[in-house]
């Protein structure tokens, strides 16, 4: 059984802008694993210890290399970034459709496990544009896979604040939500081991679809005009109270969001 | 320089952090030396405050009239002088603050002149090793009572200590002024945490340690061991700590030992790591061991380490519940990896009787053994063991 996890390197704090382009400073914060991707890792990784191999794909700069590593380190079995001037500038259209390519490349995955979304664009709409590229079901908001077998998958997913256990035909793409999978860290074993693996590079012409105008900003079809802080549309006094006061208040508003004593 | 009546928002300021409580009428918080000097004159005694994050009770006031320095709490000057960097900052300047002026000088709590001070700052990533792990302490409070934190391969508090102002107030020398030397963050940082399944595996590794002299290793900055009934706490205490709940559930075990690694060099720091794994060898399970390396990384694994101290004090707040009389009683000791293995069998001994948890550091000797009474009628019986314990 082959699965495959699409991660993301995104800022570690909030990152600057360029307004003019409208897309994230990535080069100049610090950077971390997507932590919405960290569910979907986690749940590939308890998978891979029942008999499946794990690949791991992430697209960005150089820099994303260090989520690979992560993966590695946590017992992904190989490792693909797609790193290339002709995928920059990607929507969630072609940054999918980059993925999809890559994921075909390797002979495809009987799952792909996905994030919910990522902290930076924040759209989670790449899990199921990756599906539509593939032309392969996808269902989100994942609590739990539940159980893998040769031709499908049992999955708990949420759904207007209700639990409903499905099937789903593989080959699939799922995204996992936050919950069930915390991840691991890596052992000192295997992040010592992880040191002596290595990553492959991908770029557009490795790809069936090798025509670069299908890929970065030439491939995409949305553009972000423009980026703004949220407008506050609410302003409330701040009040200061004596801890006793601040204590009722709380306990008096949570029964009032609960409808009854706490 | 007005006292105020101590009452409503103040009555916290009659305690501190070892949950012993005292009385005192009144509390002025100057913000400068010319209003620390007006607070104190006249006074026959008084009681000096900072953040009140001490755990023997030092801050406790005893019906004397407060001092508190909380407002005490600006960065004064900030200079690179031959490649090393100093900070100056009033004595109750918390190291929150401090850090809040190394790594966001943009934040909102800094003053216009603070701001100017940090532009100097660019292109840097400080800190100050010694440093305690309660970042809410105050600078004056850790130079009084010679607080460090966990690295102390870094070597002691005096070492970056440039410059103190003080003034005298009767017998009392007070601190009024700090100037703190600061390091560039190291280029790699590694976290490694060792599971036991016995308490007996745990301090034979802090020997091994020992024995290979890997506690003399340049880039061995932290060894921090952690006992059976502090990982309880640890573990009781993720729920409701934002801080440990972006790290995994600890595994069962019996013991901890805490390794951080710090260098210029990857492979001397990755050499480190495997020599550690190989001392691991016997004693517990490689694939068990967590392992992570860079700054944000590795400052999140310390919080295990860090929170320890926190995770006692909501045992104790636990127990004040049913007897508000209760503190909690402790000793903070000098050990060596030998001395402490030598005298692990005679503590027990001793304590096994109350509810008593042991953690601390094992490169610069210092090992807090925290007691947890009952009731207050343990409270004695405790202090007498510690002092027939000589700890």
């Amino acid at each position: 059984m082959k699965i495959a996890v699409m991660l993301k390197q995104v800022p570690l704090k909030a990152a600057g802008m360029d307004m003019v382009r409208g897309v994230i400073l990535r080069g100049q914060t610090e950077k971390t694993l997507n932590p919405f991707d960290k569910p979907a890792l986690e749940a590939a990784l308890r998978l891979r210890e029942e008999s499946c191999s794990l690949d791991v794909y992430t697209m960005g700069p150089s820099s994303a290399a260090n989520v690979l590593k992560s993966a590695f380190e946590l017992g992904a079995d190989r490792s693909f970034l797609l790193c290339d001037a002709r995928f920059s500038g990607a929507d969630t259209y072609a940054t999918s459709y980059a993925l999809a390519q890559a994921a075909k490349l390797n002979g495809g995955y009987d799952l792909i496990v996905c994030g919910d979304r990522t902290t930076d664009g924040s759209t989670g709409q790449c899990p199921a544009s990756l599906a539509a590229h593939l032309n392969i079901p996808f269902c989100g908001q994942v609590v739990s896979i539940e159980s893998l077998h040769r031709d499908s998958v049992e999955l708990t997913r949420s759904s207007g604040g209700k639990n409903i256990t499905i099937s789903l035909r593989l080959p699939c793409v799922i995204s996992v939500a936050e919950g069930k999978y915390e991840l691991r860290l890596p052992s000192l074993k295997s992040k010592l081991a992880a040191a002596k693996k290595e990553y492959t590079l991908l770029t557009p012409d490795m790809f069936g679809d090798a025509d670069p105008s299908h890929y970065g900003q030439s491939g995409s079809f949305t553009r972000v005009a423009k980026v703004y802080p949220a407008r506050q549309t609410k302003q409330s006094a701040a009040k200061k109270l004596s801890p006793h006061e601040a204590s009722a208040l709380i306990v008096g508003e949570a029964a009032r969001v609960k409808g009854g004593a706490l | 320089m007005p006292f105020f009546a101590v009452k409503d928002e103040y009555l916290d300021y009659l305690h501190d952090e070892s949950r012993k409580t005292g009385e005192s009428d009144s509390i002025a918080f100057p913000a400068d030396t010319r209003e620390l000097k007006s607070a104190l004159n006249g006074l026959a005694s008084f009681m000096l405050q900072g953040a009140r994050t001490g755990l023997f009770g030092l801050a406790v006031p005893n019906n004397t009239p407060i001092v508190n320095l909380s407002k005490m709490n600006r960065v004064t000057a900030f200079r690179r002088d031959e490649g090393a960097y100093y900070i100056s900052a009033q004595a109750g300047c918390t190291l929150g603050c401090i850090y809040d002026f190394l790594r966001n000088p943009d934040s909102a709590g800094l003053l216009k002149k603070e701001i100017e001070l940090a532009g100097g700052l660019s292109g840097t990533n400080l800190f100050f090793p010694p440093a305690p792990s309660e970042s809410s302490a105050t600078v004056g409070g850790i130079i009084a009572a010679k607080a460090s934190g966990i690295l102390a391969g870094y070597g002691s508090l005096s070492e970056y200590l440039s410059g103190i102002k003080k003034i005298r107030a009767g017998n009392t020398e007070i601190i009024t002024e700090v100037t703190l030397k600061l390091l560039p963050m190291p280029e790699y940082m590694w976290g490694i945490c060792f599971f036991f399944a016995g308490a007996q595996e745990s301090l034979e590794f802090i020997g091994r340690l020992s024995r290979a002299g890997l506690l003399q290793e340049d880039c061995v900055k932290a060894v921090e061991y952690m006992d059976e009934k502090t990982l309880g706490f640890l573990s009781a205490s993720r729920e409701n700590a934002a801080r440990l709940k972006s790290l995994p559930r600890l595994p069962e075990c019996a013991g901890a030992v805490y390794i951080e690694l710090h260098s210029a060099d990857e492979r001397a720091a990755e050499s480190a790591a495997e020599r550690l794994l190989g001392l691991y060898d016997g004693l517990g399970d490689p694939d068990g061991t967590w392992a992570v390396s860079g700054q944000s990384e590795t400052l999140k694994l310390r919080e295990l380490r860090h929170y320890a101290q926190e995770a006692v004090n909501g045992e104790i707040d636990n127990i004040r519940r049913g007897d508000s009389s209760v503190f909690l009683v402790g000793a903070d000791s000098a050990f060596t990896p030998d001395s402490f293995l030598r005298r692990t069998d005679e503590i027990k001994e001793k304590l096994c009787r109350f509810e008593f948890c042991v953690f601390g550091n094992l490169t610069g000797g210092r090992v807090r053994i925290n007691l947890l009474p009952k009731d207050a009628s343990e409270i004695d019986l405790m202090k007498n063991a510690l002092e027939e314990l000589k700890l």
